[in-house]
Parts: C-alpha cells; structure tokens; sequence
C-alpha cells in the first residue's frame, strides 16, 4: 500500500459514509460530544480496515509505513470530523507501548486504541517540573512486586476520559535526575487516582491534573527498564514532531482555507494571508522532510527542535493574521463563529508552551545544532 | 544521475572555481567545468550546487543568464534583459514603441544584440534590440560585487521579436526564482556561521558571547529560519510549479534577511566594519532578495491572488 492509493480508496470510503461519519452537533460541540465523535470516527475507520495502515501487525495492525497514518489523520481532519490533537495522541501513545511493553501487553492493549474502544493520557508534567521534567517527583515506590504511586501530574490531557495513564515517576533519589525515572502503564480505575479538569482561556478543558494517592501499580506494568523511563519519554517525540504536526498542518490549512473564503480584498489583508500562507508551505515542506525520514528508519534528533519552532511560530502568524482580519467578531461576537475563532486564537498562543516551549527548542538547537557550547 | 562521490566532486570543483575567481574567469571556469552541459543533463542539481555555491562564497557569475536564456528557449550565449529589481514582470512593454526597465549582467557590455523578454497586449515575446538603442549604467547598488547593470530605454525598435509560448515565462520565472532561493539559502548559512563562530570566539564578562541565552537564541532562531527554507526549497524541486518556485523564494529571501539582521547583531561593532567579511554578504541577500520578486512583495501578491480565487492548494503531498 502506497500513500496514493490509501488516500484515494479512503477520500472514496470517506466521502460515501459522509453522513455516518459526520459529528451529531452543531458548531464545535462540547468536549463530551468531541470525544464521542472521536470514538466513534476511529471504530469506523477500524471497521473499514484504514485505521491499521502503519501499524505493525503484531499488534493488530495492516503493516506499511509511518506515512500511510499521516495520510488518515490528515484526510479526516482536512473534513473536521475529529480534533487532530485527540486523534493524534495515538501517535505518541501507541508506539511507546509497542517499543517499550511485553509484545503481550502490546498485543492486547494496543487494538483498543486503535478501535477508540480507549482514550489513553500522558502524565509528564508536574507542577513543579514543566520545562525541567527530569526534575519531575510523582513518587513510585517498590514494594515487592507493584509500586505505590504518590503526587501530581498536570496538563494531563484527556486524563478525565482515559482508561490508561502513560505515567512518568521518579524511582531514583531527587538527584538522579533523568536516570532515576520509571515509566508505568495505569489503569486510571485504580483506586486513589482524582483526576480534576482545568479551565483554561481557550474554553475548553481538555487538560486535567491527575492526583495519585497510595495508587498500586503492579510490576509487569512497567514500560521499559526500572529507572529508564526517561529513554521512554524521549521515544515519543519522533512521533509527535512527524505524524503528529502532519495532522495539526491539516487543521491549519483548514482555518487559513476559512479565512481565505471571508478575507477582504486589500494589500494589508493580502500581505497578512501571503504570510501566513507561506509559513505554512514551509511548515508542512519540512514536515514532510520529516515523516520521510522516519519511513525511512533514521534517528530523529534535536533537529526535531527546528520542526518544533517551525509550528509553532506558523500556527501563531495564521491566528495573529485571523485576529486581524476578523477583529471584530473575534472581540465582542458571541456567536459560534466569534466564540471558536477567539478560542482558536487563544489555544495558538500555547503553541510555543506546550510539547517543549519555545525557550527550551532554542537551547537545543544553540547546543546541539550550532554547538554553542554550555550557558 | 550523479552518485554521491561524483556529486561531492563536482561540488568541491565549483567551490574551488568560486572561491578563486569571480566575474568573467568564474564564468570561464565553470564553462570548463562543464556547467552548461550539465545544466542540460541535470538541471536540478546543477542549479543546486552551482547556486547554493555562489551564495556560500559570494562569487558572482553570470549562470542565471544561461539558466533563464534555456528557460526561455533562446540561445543560451545571448544577452539578456532581465526584471527590474523588486519585479518579476517582464523588463519590456510594447506601447507604440518599446519601454524597457530592467536590469542586466556585465554580459550586455559587449552584445550587439539584446534579447528582452517584452510584453505585447498581455502576450510575453523576446524580442531582439540593438545594444546601442539601449541605455546601459553599471550601478553600485547595495551590491556593488554584483556588477548590475540598469538596462532603460522610452522608446526603441525591435530587430525581431517572438511570441513565446504561454508557459514560457512563468517556467524562466520559477527557474529563476528557485536558482536564487539556493543562492540565498547558501548565503544566509555563511552569514550564520560566521555569526557563529564569532560568538564562540568573541569574549566578554570572562565568558564566551555564545554561553549568552539571548546570542544563542537568536542564532536557533535564524538556523530555524533557514532550514524552513531548505525545505520549502526541496518542495521547490520535488513539486516543481509556479507557486512552489515563488514560495522557495520568498522562504529564502525570508531567511537571509533574518541571517543578515542577526549576524549583524552578533557581531556588533566589528561586523559594521568593512574591514570584516560579513558585509558582503549582507549586501548580496539584501540585493539578492530582491531580484525576481522579494520575500515581502511575493507574499503580498499570493496573498492577494488567495484572496481573489478564494482557494489554497496543498501543494506539498507525502
């Protein structure tokens, strides 16, 4: 299976179960009703047999390549039938459980997200350790054969509606730093896990802290080694700076095709979409470059950094250009138009914080790009 | 297709050719190394090395003559007229007569016969003029390096002219656009690290310039530019087009500015000297930018044709 053949057998499956594949609601819907949409959109693309493409088959999947995935998430994005930062967190969550679980526990648990049977979270963050996260001190402790896990996580997206927690703990002494780090599977039904939605400015409350109190997780949940789980952490971003920003560039080309269709036609409006335009081809030319280099099995590195900042920096000109152009209905329309380009505009501005801010991509590339040396 | 030894070679021989010689012994040097068969055989990565090459270097030959003389189908050891600077439209206008506004290599200073792409009634021709007809000033410029050549005339005569194909100016224009977007991405590397290794070297407070967060990010932040760059110029290559070759340009254009502002700056005092090697080529991405259409006039004017056909092409596929 080549990417062009995917695509065109899916844009065909796609476009005749338009109706059944379409959201229930109006506008963006509440996150319940996203979430559902969501479960929904990944059981019908399993069913259909698109949802296995990349996958190995050793966990339920059709085999190919990495790109093959980027092309599903791109092609039902590009008709917003889900939110590419939901249905892109597979892409960081499955091949950590294949890379770094018993091909058991891979073989099992894996299908049902592939399914949308489960929603799965990241607890990386801490209050305490948000650019610094091998500061992290979520606390597991051995106790024969299980941990108890004690503290908090934050920015733990979708924990609220997730059966599986990819949890970061610190098994070492507080100075061991990275190496003292152990990764565990969760069941987020195990006793003494609360988890507690956030509001944030953009509207919608898809981050969550996650509070563990005296929560027992057995041993063969471990993902990787005992005080490796820093190596786990790493493994992901590949995934999430390739296939990942592949979908979110999907979303964005979305929203600069809407503000294309509205925009008026003036110089400072068309210097404003030429722009943004413009970082988005280089975006999504370097994105591709990218997936390229995964298919073809290198190592992605740190200049995965320049990807990182890439994204960033065009997904802020595109609603910068938006909160221009439509500034009126952006600042005092409540309607669903106003209220989603205003909650788009404000969900860009953590485009920069989220995944590594900014400030840290730029220390990686002054140290291990340029080689500038220590600060 | 050249494998990876021959291509290093041929690599190393127009560096070699490019950091000896500029001007008509470059020109000589790269006909021995056989830059036009090449261009010929293997106008992709013949237009790569050679142009990445003399943005690297700073070297100034005339090989986006032959380029865009091929593009348009004409004799590629004719002179040509090419755009007034900031433009990509044809350098002429038929009115009554023939107006011309545009700009030439040192190669019109000993044709007899000019070759200028000119527009008649919306249709592009290349129509031949008398070198003498025309008014031909070397100027300085922000780029002196260069040897640009202001090429105007009110009213002239054509010897002969020919209508050219429909495609046939856009394709000179993308292959113009796109040999210059390897230029100024291989111009904004050096600018980046000669600021580089300025920062490592340069001590003040006891420390290295470069252990400083705000050096540092400055400098991740010009290598972010011009690696998008790079990209948007492979997308140039791989999905070749109009729209791809402008967006490589401007991407480019774009990132030299950056490189440029940046070097500047991480070199303070030093750099405004022209007694360091960093201001010509902050001269040569500056001017560079603007031949064929500038990062800041090409945005305006696809901003503004999105706007009119109110659709946005993915131009880029995996």
């Amino acid at each position: 299976m080549d990417t062009s053949a995917l695509r065109s057998s899916l844009v065909a499956w796609l476009d005749a179960n338009a109706d059944e594949l379409a959201p229930g609601y109006g506008g963006s819907g509440t996150l319940d009703e996203q979430m559902a949409q969501l479960a929904k959109v990944k059981r019908l693309l399993f069913d259909a047999g698109f949802m296995q493409w990349g996958w190995p088959e050793a966990v339920g999947g059709r085999g190919g390549s990495a790109a093959l995935r980027a092309v599903v998430g791109e092609e039902i994005t590009r008709r917003d039938l889900v939110i590419p930062g939901y249905f892109g967190m597979i892409e960081v969550l499955a091949p950590t459980v294949i890379d770094f679980a018993s091909p058991e526990v891979a073989a099992d648990l894996v299908p049902k997200l592939l399914r949308g049977d489960e929603q799965w979270c990241q607890g990386f963050s801490e209050p305490g350790s948000g650019s610094d996260l091998s500061s992290l001190s979520c606390r597991a402790r051995r106790d024969g054969d299980r941990f108890v896990v004690n503290g908090q996580k934050v920015w733990t997206s979708l924990s609220q509606y997730s059966a599986k927690c990819v949890l970061l703990t610190r098994t070492g002494t507080p100075e061991s730093r990275h190496r003292g780090i152990t990764a565990l599977l969760v069941d987020m039904d195990t006793p003494g896990i609360t988890v507690r939605p956030i509001d944030v400015i953009s509207g919608v409350a898809e981050f969550a802290e996650v509070f563990f109190d005296d929560v027992i997780v057995p041993d063969d949940r471990v993902l990787g080694s005992e005080n490796g789980g820093w190596a786990v952490a790493m493994a992901l971003l590949p995934y999430e700076r390739s296939t990942s920003f592949w979908y979110r560039i999907a979303l964005l080309g979305n929203r600069l095709d809407e503000l294309v269709a509205l925009a008026p036609d003036d110089p400072h409006t068309a210097a404003l979409i030429g722009t943004a335009h413009r970082q988005l081809h280089t975006l999504r030319s370097r994105t591709r470059l990218t997936i390229e280099r995964l298919v073809r099995g290198e190592t992605l590195g740190a200049e995965t950094s320049v990807d990182k900042v890439l994204v960033a920096s065009a997904e802020q000109t595109l609603f910068e250009a938006a909160r221009s152009i439509l500034a009126g209905p952006l600042a005092v329309d409540d309607t669903d138009f106003g209220e989603r380009w205003r909650n788009d505009y404000l969900y860009s501005r953590a485009a920069s914080v989220y995944g590594g801010t900014g400030e840290i991509q730029r220390n990686i590339i002054a140290r291990r790009l340029l080689d500038l040396g220590a600060e | 297709m050249l494998d990876d030894q021959e291509q290093e070679l041929l690599t190393a021989g127009v560096r070699a050719a490019m950091t000896a010689h500029t001007g008509a012994d470059l020109d000589a040097a790269l006909a021995d190394l056989g830059w036009l068969d090449l261009l010929d055989a293997l106008p992709d990565i013949a237009c790569e090395i050679v142009f990445t090459t003399q943005g690297e270097t700073n070297a100034a030959s005339t090989a986006l003559d032959d380029l865009v003389l091929g593009a348009l189908g004409a004799d590629r050891h004719a002179t040509l007229v090419m755009p007034a600077a900031a433009t990509a439209t044809p350098p002429g206008h038929f009115g009554d007569t023939l107006r011309v506004d545009g700009l030439a290599s040192r190669r019109i200073d000993d044709a007899s016969q000019v070759l200028v792409p000119a527009l008649v009634d919306g249709v592009c021709t290349l129509t031949s003029v008398e070198r003498g007809s025309l008014s031909v000033v070397q100027v300085s410029g922000l780029d002196p390096s260069l040897g640009l050549r202001r090429v105007t005339a009110t009213s002239t005569a054509a010897t002969s002219r020919v209508d050219l194909d429909v495609d046939a100016w856009t394709r000179a224009v993308a292959g113009a656009q796109l040999a210059l977007a390897h230029e100024l991405v291989g111009c904004a590397r050096k600018m980046l690290s000669i600021a580089v290794d300025h920062a490592v070297e340069r001590v003040q407070f006891d420390r290295p310039i470069a252990s400083f967060q705000a050096v540092r990010h400055r400098l991740a932040e010009t290598l972010v530019a011009i690696e998008g760059a790079a990209a948007a110029v492979r997308s140039a290559v791989d999905f070749p087009g109009s729209l791809t070759a402008a967006l490589a340009k401007a991407a480019a254009g774009d990132a030299a500015r950056t490189a440029g502002r940046s070097g500047l700056q991480v070199l303070a005092g030093i750099g405004f000297t022209t007694e360091h090697h960093f201001h010509p080529h902050l001269r040569r991405a500056n001017v560079v930018d603007t031949l064929w259409g500038s990062a800041d006039h090409i945005d305006a004017e696809i901003g503004a044709d999105l706007i009119r056909s109110r659709t946005v092409e993915r131009l880029v596929d995996l």
